[in-house]
């Protein structure tokens, strides 16, 4: 069962990498951080985060999550 | 983010468009009109671009055409995920805030989504950013002749039917306006070249129908609330036929499409010189002597 599940994560389409290099925050315009494992984009000047789905990222504020300090404070 | 006025419930625009993505592409033809459009200009411009934007990509309409072009690198940007191409290239964002990097493409094509943005002259900024020097957008937005028909058939049937008139067709901007948007926006080289498209339908009915189809349904924040009554809807549909039919009853509809080309600047591209830069007269080269007006403002 293990298997199955991480082979899903790891079969799951996957952002392309030179995709993540022209995207950047909507709101700031600045960086991205990418975090593979919540499949989430990062953006630490605006302090949202943004979801990935399928393999395509929602980069919109409706769609975004805010960031909670302690995450701040990771990045 | 500011406190710009809103004219288009963007989130409204986004619902109607969700509802009519599964069918758009019974709807498509102003969108396979600027695509054909959009190739034509392609094929003529001696350039090869490798690296191209499409911002309100519709599904796939756009970016095979553009493969067809030759293009293997293809971003596409829609404001829902139902219309992205299936394809690993596909962003979710808003025209309002572009989510990429500055000098990213060299080649950026907005289909008809632009003329439902709140912030138009930051839209363009955005775009103009985007884009890699002697990078080019083509932009397609409807201009103000789009369906004036229908504008004044639901004034009318309003003002009659009931106590006054609401917005029911969107405000669309002018071909003036677009050229002094674009210089505003960093672009050199603008052109906007209008397009005007008549189309004819069975019935107004059929219009909206169509309408609905495109996900262009009213998404005016100032529109009236209440549903239409169907007293209203027939008023407006009769006053429709009895201004605009044709001989054999058909309805008319303008669809007024404005394309946008504009280039990032780059030092290649032809300016025009600083006034008073000349090394030659004009009158030397055309073999005649110079001589003043009778009417020269001598107050200067």
């Amino acid at each position: 069962m293990t298997t199955s599940a991480t082979d899903e994560t790891a079969t799951g389409p996957r952002i392309d990498p030179r995709l993540l290099e022209v995207l950047v925050c909507p709101v700031s315009k600045s960086a991205l951080v990418y975090d593979a494992g919540r499949q989430e984009l990062l953006s630490r000047k605006a302090g949202l985060a943004f979801p990935i789905r399928n393999g395509v990222p929602l980069l919109t504020v409706e769609a975004a999550r805010s960031l909670t300090d302690a995450e701040i404070g990771k990045l | 983010m500011t406190d710009l006025p809103k004219i288009f419930d963007r989130d409204l625009l986004r619902d109607r468009r969700r509802r009519a993505a599964p069918r758009m592409q019974n709807h498509a033809f102003l969108l396979e009109r600027f695509r054909d459009d959009v190739v034509e200009r392609l094929a003529l411009i001696q350039r090869t671009f490798s690296n191209a934007l499409v911002i309100g990509a519709h599904g796939s309409a756009i970016g095979d055409a553009l493969a067809l072009c030759g293009l293997t690198r293809v971003v596409a940007m829609d404001t829902i995920p139902e219309l992205l191409p299936p394809n690993e290239w596909a962003v979710v964002g808003d025209e309002e805030a572009l989510p990429f990097a500055a000098a990213t493409f060299d080649l950026i094509i907005a289909p008809l989504t632009l003329q439902f943005v709140n912030d138009l002259p930051g839209a363009l900024l955005q775009i103009s950013r985007s884009l890699q020097p002697d990078g080019l957008f083509i932009g397609g937005v409807l201009g103000g002749a789009t369906l004036h028909e229908l504008r004044r058939a639901w004034l009318e049937a309003e003002a009659e039917v009931t106590d006054g008139a609401s917005p029911r067709v969107a405000p669309f901007a002018d071909v003036r306006d677009l050229g002094g948007l674009l210089q505003r926006a960093g672009f050199a080289l603008p052109v906007v070249d209008s397009d005007a498209v008549r189309v004819r339908y069975p019935s107004a009915l059929a219009l909206m129908q169509d309408l609905r189809g495109m996900g262009a349904g009213n998404v005016l924040c100032d529109r009236r609330r209440v549903p239409v009554t169907r007293r209203l809807l027939m008023r407006a549909c009769e006053i429709y036929a009895e201004k605009f039919a044709d001989a054999d009853g058909r309805v008319p509809a303008t669809f007024e499409m404005l394309v946008m080309t504009a280039w990032a600047p780059h030092e290649s591209q032809q300016k025009p010189l600083k006034p008073g830069s000349a090394t030659a007269r004009l009158a030397d080269a055309l073999g005649t002597t110079e001589a003043r007006l009778p009417d020269s403002t001598e107050t200067r």
